[in-house]
């Protein structure tokens, strides 16, 4: 009877369910925002016609794919950001310039380097280029957080 | 009176003269003597000034030496075994059964376990050690003995900047000479070398007799300080006078100079073979040019070789007389072995070894002629020519031998079947490949024949780049949100515009078709004319100039409407700089194919480092991402995906000119741009698009090349909406065209639409759900 009961309410909530989506697909959707890379849409060719020129009477679809990102986590560019971090402390601006370069040629969306970039021209006395590396690195910070904060005050 | 003086001072005078006649000969014998000697002294001072002005000052116009990127390797770095194997061969290394020595490799399935060579950097030195590294799945699984984050292999040496006599060499002091080759050089040369003041009566009489012992000539009459001062000073012409120039001169060096001296002038001096118009002179550039390897790790064979070669390069070429090299190089062991250099069982060992030289088709200097041209033209902008090719500069440049070597495979590859496809053998190609970011020129390809160094089209073919500016007309469009999103109806139909000289500009799609009215995305990613020409109007040529310069176009251009559909001339090169500014998120970075130059003391001189400027928003070139990803997946490039993975997300564009004149592609993904033209150097018409030419070694390119999707994160002002394609009215996930498509924050569109639920929808919706 428990298992019953059980059964009865797992359809109940799958029926619930159904309406609720059914009911949205029909309205339509609020933003749907894709920031982080594990939720990032590519997209695939649904339909397209045979020429590849459409127009209105033949409209190609771009279908959203949200394929299993593997996000590439590759250690060394905490070390390097680690490094990069030492050597603008101590002064050294090529040096620390060098091993952010260095960095970014592994991840070019990597804010950490672009700061350390920023303020190794900023002791540089280059501070045209400071900014713009500020700047850069604004576009990959994540809103809000040290990082972010630290750019935004320098791309000024 | 007079007259008998004169009688008698006639006879006397007569009498005189012939008993005077001796001593004035004697007299100006010796007046001849003392010229002579005073001329013969003073061109000896002059020979001597000669002799020591050359040898104490600079001996010799030092090259500069030009290097690939190295090789970085860490845990995590995308790398498979093949290529890394690869490399190390390239490098010359050698693989071994065990290590002993820098440049071996010990190889255990897919570990590998070496010992590098060291290298002086520009910002550090990297020094021999042994690591041992592991492949997992196309990447690097461990790295052992690295203490820096980062291990650097030596990079590959790429090719010199020579002067233009061609003499090219690489320095070695005699320190870094094995001891085997300078005995060996005297064996064969001159055994009398350390005995003699320069010429050697002894040490022909002795050539002589060896030469009738060994059956053969294995000695010269003249010495080792003769050859050189023949090389060094004087010209190869063949004459007495020359020949006692070189006495008097080999003489003076002998007294003014050690043994050593002599011999390591000779060691860098001597010619050793030729490639191309590149002379190889001395032996650290000879052990480079026939063993891919430094002179201190040559063995005997190698160096019996080189040594037999001092007598014939061009004879005894072993690439092309692989027996006439051998006979020599064996002849050579021989006489060794008979100097005591070596024991009768390391004769017959090294008798038995084959040449050993590279391969000839892996002769690696000189090979990029293209990428080498970008090295030279942007080094002029700092250098003087003369320092470059007498300095002994040494450039690291940003070549990826992975990708070059890839994108020359392609365009040999695919031009075959252009060509056949054609049936035009003159198709001309040129490729450009750059890093994403960094702007870092990775590979570069300017003729069809990418070994051939002549016209280099990557430089300076400029040629019309048709639809590849459309990109710029729809970026000027999207930066005005307001008026402008990816879903906007456009109209594709026939416009006429008239022009100040009177005359009536009519654009038509290549297809001569019209397709009324559609999405913005979709009229770039199938390059509608009509509705770009129209788009570019509304929105102003100026201003689409203006974008064109922000991403990086250097020329000044006339505001004329034709631009809009690519009446603009560019090279390959100039198109890769805007169009990285796109792959680069709108970020502005000067393309750059040399990161450092340091002198020949390794000091460094300049660095050339990432210089960028964020030019245009990266909301707005998140939108150009997604337009230009559309042309891959259902526009013009489609046919890329017949090849590579779909899960791979690439943006480009096709672009073909008049009357087919010209076949481009540009197009980029998270790492990689590359930008291909295909054409005739005469601009005749071709039967290519961009489409069935140039995308097709693009394609093969970045099937080949390790490379990542573009990333799809949006920015923060960035909203994705489902739309319907038909009205571009904002719909819902599941209903019928309906397509997720990114809105500036605050321009989506307000207005809904009817949802006709499209098949499967429902399903997918589950299959996420409960996932």
């Amino acid at each position: 009877m428990k298992k019953a009961n059980n059964l009865y309410a797992r359809a109940h909530l799958i029926i619930t369910l159904v309406s609720l989506l059914l009911a949205s697909c029909v309205s339509t959707t609020g933003p749907v925002t894709i920031r982080d890379s594990s939720g990032e849409p590519t997209y695939r060719e649904s339909q397209r016609n045979e020429n590849g020129r459409g127009g209105q009477a033949d409209i190609a679809v771009l279908s959203p794919v949200r394929p299993d990102a593997k996000k590439t986590v590759v250690p060394i560019i905490d070390k390097l950001v680690s490094q990069a971090d030492r050597q603008v402390v101590a002064a050294d601006y090529k040096k620390a310039i060098n091993t952010a370069e260095r960095g970014l040629r592994i991840n070019r969306k990597e804010p950490r380097l672009y700061l350390a970039l920023a303020k190794a021209y900023r002791g540089l006395q280059n501070p045209r280029q400071s900014s713009y590396f500020a700047k850069q690195g604004l576009r990959y910070a994540k809103k809000g957080d040290n990082v972010f904060r630290q750019l935004k005050s320098m791309s000024n | 009176m007079a007259k008998k003086t004169r009688r008698s001072k006639t006879p006397r005078s007569t009498r005189s003269h012939a008993k005077k006649s001796p001593s004035v000969i004697r007299y100006l014998f010796w007046r001849v003597i003392l010229f002579s000697l005073v001329a013969v002294g003073l061109w000896v001072v002059y020979l001597d000034f000669t002799v020591r002005g050359k040898f104490d000052g600079k001996k010799w116009a030092i090259p500069a030496r030009v290097y690939a990127q190295p090789m970085e390797l860490y845990q995590g770095l995308s790398l498979n075994a093949a290529a890394f194997e690869r490399e190390l061969r390239a490098l010359g290394y050698d693989f071994v059964g065990e290590i002993n020595a820098p440049g071996q490799v010990v190889k255990r399935g897919s570990q590998y376990d070496f010992y590098s060579k060291g290298f002086v950097f520009w910002d550090q030195t990297e020094s021999a050690a042994r690591y041992r590294i592991a492949f997992d799945d196309n990447k690097v699984a461990s790295l052992q003995g690295a203490d820096d984050l980062i291990l650097r292999l030596e990079p590959q040496e790429i090719g010199s900047i020579y002067p233009s006599h061609g003499e090219d060499r690489v320095l070695v002091s005699l320190e870094d000479v094995p001891p085997l080759l300078g005995e060996a050089l005297i064996a064969v040369e001159d055994k009398n070398f350390a005995h003699h003041f320069g010429v050697s009566a002894k040490g022909i009489t002795r050539a002589m007799l060896a030469n009738v012992k060994a059956g053969g000539f294995v000695q010269g009459g003249s010495t080792l300080t003769q050859q050189l001062v023949k090389n060094f000073y004087l010209t190869q012409q063949r004459s007495l006078w020359r020949k006692v120039q070189e006495a008097v001169m080999s003489v003076l060096l002998e007294v003014h100079y050690t043994k050593a001296d002599i011999l390591e002038a000779y060691i860098n001096e001597v010619y050793l073979g030729q490639s191309g118009p590149r002379s190889i002179n001395g032996f650290g550039l000879g052990a480079r040019h026939y063993f891919n390897q430094p002179l201190t790790n040559l063995k005997p064979h190698q160096i019996a070789l080189l040594v037999g070669i001092v007598k014939g390069a061009s004879y005894y070429n072993p690439w092309r007389s692989v027996k006439r090299a051998t006979t020599r190089r064996n002849l050579v062991l021989r006489v060794m072995h008979e100097s005591g250099l070596m024991t009768k069982a390391e004769l017959q060992a090294s008798l038995k070894k084959p040449l050993d030289v590279v391969s000839s088709s892996n002769k690696q200097i000189g090979e990029y002629p293209a990428f080498l041209d970008i090295v030279k033209r942007q080094l002029q902008q700092d250098y003087r020519p003369e320092d470059l090719q007498s300095e002994g500069l040494r450039i690291f440049t940003t070549l990826s031998p992975i990708v070059q070597r890839e994108t020359e495979q392609s365009i040999v590859r695919q031009m075959r079947g252009l060509n056949q496809q054609s049936k035009n053998t003159k198709l001309q190609a040129a490729a450009i490949i750059t890093a994403v970011g960094s702007g870092e020129v990775l590979a570069a390809v300017g003729d069809a024949n990418p070994r051939f160094s002549g016209f280099n089209r990557v430089l300076d073919a400029e040629r019309q780049i048709g639809s590849l500016v459309k990109p710029f007309v729809f970026l000027s469009a999207l930066q005005q949100p307001q008026k402008y999103q990816l879903t906007s109806m456009l109209e594709d139909a026939p416009l006429s515009v008239e022009l100040s000289d009177g005359t009536l500009w009519q654009p038509q799609n290549y297809s001569k078709e019209s397709y009324g009215f559609l999405p913005l995305y979709q009229a770039l990613a199938y390059s509608y004319n009509q509705a770009t020409a129209r788009l570019g109007l509304d929105v102003g040529v100026e201003s689409v100039i203006r974008t064109l310069k922000l991403a990086g176009l250097q020329k000044d251009i006339k505001p004329f409407p034709s631009i809009l559909l690519g009446a603009i001339t560019l090279t390959p090169f100039e198109v890769s700089h805007l169009y990285h500014t796109l792959a680069a998120d709108g970020v502005y970075t000067p393309l750059r194919a040399i990161r450092s130059v340091m002198d020949a003391t390794n000091e460094p001189l300049k660095r050339y480092g990432l210089s960028s400027e964020p030019r245009f928003s990266a909301e707005h070139s998140h939108l150009m991402h997604y337009g230009l990803q559309a042309v891959m997946r259902i526009g013009t490039g489609r046919s890329v995906y017949q090849i590579l993975p779909t899960e791979l997300a690439l943006a480009g564009k096709t672009g073909t000119t008049n009357d087919q004149r010209d076949s481009w592609f540009a197009g980029y993904s998270g790492d990689h741009l590359g930008v291909v033209w295909v054409g005739n150097d005469d601009n005749k018409p071709t039967i290519l698009t961009g489409s069935s030419g140039a995308l097709k070694i693009w394609s093969d390119i970045f099937k080949r090349v390790e490379t990542q999707s573009i990333s799809q994160t949006a920015p923060e002002s960035i909203e994705y909406y489902w739309i319907d394609q038909k009205n571009s009215l904002r719909s819902a996930e599941g209903c019928s065209h309906a397509q997720l498509v990114p809105f500036v924050i605050g321009s989506e569109p307000i207005q809904k639409t009817d949802c006709d639920l499209a098949g499967g929808s429902v399903s997918r919706w589950f299959k996420k759900l409960f996932r």
